[in-house]
């Protein structure tokens, strides 16, 4: 070989090199960078999750002080009242005297190991008859009394640019949807849940939506405030208790629950902080709309009318049917 | 998993009379966001949703001359709220 060739030889040897050199740090960084970013998803995932736990302990954790298993009759009572109360403060709907009493009597069954807690998949199905029911009872004035409340919060002078779109508990909002649209919809699936087949098809994907929402409630909030709910969740083993060994949802849990599927309060936040919310959404929405949106003072963040989440509570959590739920939650315990 | 469960109850409401398109969103858990799009006509919209404790929510039944892209949300602590044209 050649000087002239030798020296080719070198430098095409140096480019590849090079070019090997510049492949890896580039994969390396590309590598790295897509860790970071990753790892920064995660730690965002992770930080998010940490300040919902916060507004849970916030709100359930300081507002209810349920009985522990073993508790006295008047323990119990006061822990059914507690209940009540944090319900009716944030919603407006309240439990009667008997329903109260009657549920302080299959509380403390639980309690004192008298009757067993509810699986998940127990809780579910009694929530899920429950709501199929009163779908089916609903007349054509309630379907339009559900669809009004379902569309939001509502008073005089609201923002001409605000539309108040119909919403479901859970994230799922019909945007620009108009209500003839989703009262059809409305009376359609209530007459779907009186007919056999079609109503067997409903009961299924709504077992399966509420199936996965009673879990989702049960493991954040034995994630949050295991005091309370670690009797449902083992937040440690990431699977529910079994109710054989002492776990198992209790009728008071039971109630809260269903309460929170029902109004989409996460039972977060104490009073102050949904006060904060309210107000901090006027303003947001003020901005947006160009125009002032009405005020939040007297206003309750859920239930009917519930400014930052409006449901027909008043018919899901009637005498009725909140004694119905009992009738399957008492049935299940029992067995 | 948990962007399915949302986007499968917004299909059995619509399983009596068919919806038009899902836009899905992602954001902090529980908390409540302001969207806003303008329509065809060019009027604008507003509008609020609040997403589940996995942080997802879906906007559905938006009309399909609506692109999702173009549908802005922003948290309600963020009270600039930009808007896009479609």
């Amino acid at each position: 070989m050649t000087h002239d060739g030798k020296r080719r030889a070198f430098l095409s040897r140096c480019i590849r090199y090079a070019a090997a050199a510049a492949a890896v740090a580039c994969a390396v960084l590309l590598t790295a960078g897509a860790l970071r970013t990753s790892a920064l998803k995660g730690d965002g995932r992770a930080e998010a999750r940490r300040q919902f736990q916060a507004r849970v302990r916030d709100g359930v954790g300081r507002g209810v002080a349920l009985a522990p298993r073993g508790s006295s009759q008047g323990e119990v009572r006061a822990a059914v009242n507690s209940v009540a109360s944090f319900i009716e403060r944030r919603s407006g709907v309240g439990l009667s005297g008997r329903t109260k009493g009657r549920l302080a009597e299959l509380e403390a069954r639980v309690s004192s190991g008298a009757a067993r807690g509810l699986t998940l998949d127990e809780l579910s199905e009694a929530v899920t008859a429950m709501a199929l029911e009163r779908l089916s009872s609903l007349s054509d004035r309630d379907v339009a009394y559900a669809d009004e409340t379902l569309r939001g919060f509502d008073a005089p002078g609201m923002p001409g640019h605000y539309n108040r779109d119909f919403a479901l508990p859970g994230g799922v909002v019909f945007a620009g949807a108009p209500r003839e649209k989703t009262v059809a919809r409305l009376l359609a699936a209530r007459d779907q849940s009186r007919s056999g087949p079609a109503g067997d098809v409903l009961k299924g994907m709504l077992r399966t939506v509420i199936r996965a929402r009673v879990k989702d409630k049960a493991r954040y909030l034995g994630e949050s405030v295991p005091e309370m709910f670690g009797n449902t969740w083992d937040a440690l083993g990431g699977r529910e208790r079994d109710p054989s060994g002492g776990g198992g949802v209790t009728p008071l849990q039971a109630v809260l629950i269903t309460y929170s599927l029902a109004s989409d309060d996460y039972l977060s936040d104490g009073d102050g902080a949904l006060a904060q919310r309210m107000q901090t959404r006027q303003k947001a929405l003020t901005r947006a709309a160009g125009e002032e949106y009405p005020s939040p003072a007297g206003r309750r963040p859920f239930g009917v009318n519930g400014y930052l989440f409006s449901s027909p509570l008043d018919l899901v959590l009637d005498e009725q049917t909140v004694n119905r739920l009992l009738d399957r939650v008492e049935e299940r315990s029992a067995a | 998993m948990k962007e399915l469960r949302v986007c499968l109850l917004a299909f059995t409401v619509c399983l009596a009379a068919a919806c038009d398109q899902d836009c899905p969103q992602t954001g902090s858990p529980n908390t409540t966001y302001v969207y806003s799009y303008f329509d065809s006509s060019g009027t604008a919209h507003i509008g609020s949703f609040t997403t589940d404790d996995g942080g997802n929510a879906t906007i559905t039944d938006v009309p399909d001359d609506i692109d999702c892209s173009k549908i802005t949300s922003r948290e309600d602590k963020d009270v600039a709220v930009v808007q896009s044209q479609v």
